[in-house]
C-alpha cells in the first residue's frame, strides 16, 4: 500500500503532516489539529505561535505559483516529548545566503542578547531591509529556547529551503531533534505523493478538524473531489466510531496521497475482533461487484438500516464503492489489537 | 412547538420546520459524526404533526453533502413523512441540486427510488 515505512512513528505521540498551498484558512485548522493534543499542555500557546510563525515566514520568503499562491511542506511532530516544527517551501536560490545570515546571527545570541535585539528591531525597523533578523524569527528562537535549524537544497535558481523549530515539552526530554530527520521524513513523503498525513489521537474534534482540512483541499464541486472528501469522511468517521479506545484514546493514522493521478485515502486503527468481523462481511458483500450491484446493494441496506435505532447505516464503503473508488483492507494482529489498514483508491 | 428552527453549523445543516407554512426545509452540509441524535427532534417534529389536520407538506432539501449515517436518519424523515399520509397529511419533496454537482443530484434520485413520496428535481 505504500512505501514509506510506519513503523517510523511507532514512538511518535502525534504527526501531522501537509502538503499544499500556506493560506490561513489550513493553517488555522493545521494548528487546531495540534492543540488538541493533550500532551502539549502548559506548551499549547508557545507551540500554536511557533506553527503560526513558521506559516508566515512561508508566506514572506515563499515563491508564488503560477497561480500566485504559495505552496509549502507543513509538519509538527511530537515525539519523545519534544514538538518539532518543520516547514519546507521553495525560495530564490540568491535569498539562501541573506537568510542564512539572519539565522546564524539569531541563534548566536543569549537568551537576554535577544531580548534586547528583539527591542532593537521593534524601535528600528529599518535594520530588517538592511539583514536584521524579523520580529518574527527573533521571537520564534525566542519561545523556542533553542536554535532554529535550517538546511538548504540548491536547484539552480529555486533553493528548497527546510526550517525546524524544536521545543520540549519536559525539563527531562531532549532539547531538540535534528533537522535532518525532518528533511528525510519531508522527501519520503513527497516521494509517496503525501498530501495530508495525521497520526495520533482520533477524537470527536480531531476528526472534524481533519474532515475540514480535507474540505479546504476539496473544495470544487466537481465528482472527484466530491467523491474524495466522502471516502476520507466516511473513512475517518469510520475510525472515530469503531476503534478502540486504548488509555483514553483511539490511536490511528490518517492519509491522502496523490500518485500519477491515483488518489489514495487511508486510515489505520485497532479494533476488536467482532469490528473485524463486520468489516470483514461488509468488504465481501461489496468485492467483484458492478456499479449497478452496489447501487441496488446500497439501497437495500439504507432500507434495512432505518428498521434499527444505530446511527451507523452500514453503507459508508458501498456508496464510495459505488462511485468507483476501489477499496482494500488488510488486518494484523498486534499488541495494541488488531490492525487495521483500509484503503480507498481513486483514478481521476 | 409549532415551529424547528435550528442553525447550520459547519457539520450540520439550517433546519427550518414551519406548521404555519407548511413548510420543511434542510439546506447546508449534513456531516455529524452523531446524525442520530441530530435528527432526533427532526423525525420528532414530524411525528407531532400527527392528528393536526395538515392537508399538506413541502419539504425542501439543498443539501450539498451528506455522510452515510446522515443519509439513514434522512430517509428515516422520509417514511415519517410517508406515515403520515395515512392521516391525510400528503408531502412531496423538492431535491436541490447544484449544477456541477452530479453527487448531490445522484443522491436525490436513489431517495427518490426509494421512498413512495413525489420528488421534484430543482437545480440551484
Amino acid at each position: 500500500m505504500t512505501n514509506f515505512d510506519l513503523n517510523n512513528f511507532d514512538d511518535t505521540q502525534m504527526s501531522l503532516w501537509y502538503k499544499g498551498l500556506m493560506q490561513d484558512s489550513i493553517t488555522e485548522r493545521l494548528i487546531d489539529i495540534v492543540e488538541a493534543d493533550q500532551s502539549i499542555g502548559k506548551s499549547k500557546k508557545k507551540i500554536s505561535f511557533l506553527m503560526a510563525e513558521s506559516f508566515q515566514n512561508i508566506v514572506r520568503h515563499g515563491l508564488k505559483d503560477k497561480e500566485n499562491t504559495i505552496p509549502g511542506f507543513f509538519g509538527v511532530t511530537n515525539k519523545s516529548d519534544v514538538i518539532s516544527i518543520f516547514s519546507s517551501n521553495q525560495i530564490e536560490q540568491k535569498y539562501g545566503a541573506i537568510l542564512s545570515k539572519k539565522f546564524e546571527h539569531v541563534n548566536s545570541l543569549s537568551k537576554d542578547e535577544l531580548k534586547d535585539y528583539y527591542r532593537q528591531m521593534l524601535n528600528d525597523g529599518s535594520l530588517s531591509d538592511k539583514g536584521g533578523a524579523g520580529l518574527g524569527l527573533i521571537e520564534m528562537a525566542r519561545k523556542s529556547g533553542e536554535p532554529i535549524q535550517y538546511n538548504f537544497e540548491d536547484n539552480g535558481d529555486i533553493s528548497e529551503f527546510a526550517m525546524q523549530i524544536d521545543k520540549s515539552l519536559t525539563k527531562e526530554s531532549a532539547s531538540s531533534v535534528g533537522i535532518n530527520a525532518g528533511v528525510t521524513l519531508y522527501k519520503q513523503f513527497k516521494a509517496n505523493g503525501i498530501l495530508l498525513f495525521f497520526k495520533g489521537d482520533f477524537d470527536k474534534d480531531t476528526t472534524n478538524n481533519v474532515v475540514q482540512m480535507l474540505s479546504e483541499n476539496t473544495e470544487d464541486n466537481d465528482s472527484l473531489s466530491k467523491l474524495i472528501f466522502h471516502a476520507g469522511v466516511e473513512l475517518l468517521q469510520n475510525v472515530t466510531r469503531h476503534s478502540l479506545i486504548q488509555n483514553d484514546k483511539k490511536q490511528g493514522v490518517f492519509y491522502l496521497s496523490k500518485v500519477d493521478g491515483k488518489i489514495t485515502i487511508s486510515t489505520i486503527n485497532y479494533v476488536s475482533s467482532s469490528a473485524k468481523t463486520g468489516l470483514e462481511a461488509n468488504l465481501a458483500k461489496i468485492s467483484d461487484k458492478t456499479k449497478e450491484e452496489l447501487s441496488k446493494l446500497y439501497k437495500t441496506t439504507l432500507r434495512e438500516s432505518t428498521k434499527n435505532d444505530l446511527n451507523n447505516a452500514g453503507v459508508g464503503l458501498i456508496d464510495i464503492a459505488k462511485y468507483g473508488a476501489k477499496i482494500d483492507c488488510s488486518f494484523k494482529d498486534t499488541t495494541l489489537g488488531i490492525q487495521v489498514a483500509l484503503t480507498a483508491t481513486i483514478n481521476q | 412547538m409549532s415551529n424547528l428552527t435550528i442553525t447550520n453549523t459547519e457539520f450540520t445543516p439550517e433546519v427550518n420546520f414551519s406548521f404555519e407554512n407548511k413548510t420543511l426545509l434542510l439546506e447546508g452540509k449534513s456531516m455529524p459524526e452523531d446524525a442520530r441524535l441530530f435528527y432526533k427532534p427532526l423525525l420528532h417534529w414530524i411525528s407531532e404533526q400527527e392528528g393536526k389536520n395538515i392537508d399538506k407538506l413541502e419539504f425542501t432539501v439543498n443539501l450539498s453533502y451528506l455522510n452515510s449515517s446522515s443519509s439513514k436518519q434522512l430517509l428515516k424523515l422520509f417514511y415519517a413523512l410517508e406515515d403520515l399520509e395515512e392521516t391525510g397529511t400528503k408531502s412531496k419533496v423538492i431535491w436541490q441540486y447544484e449544477k456541477s454537482d452530479a453527487m448531490t443530484k445522484e443522491k436525490g434520485e436513489e431517495f427518490d427510488e426509494m421512498v413512495e413520496l413525489p420528488f421534484s428535481f430543482l437545480e440551484v
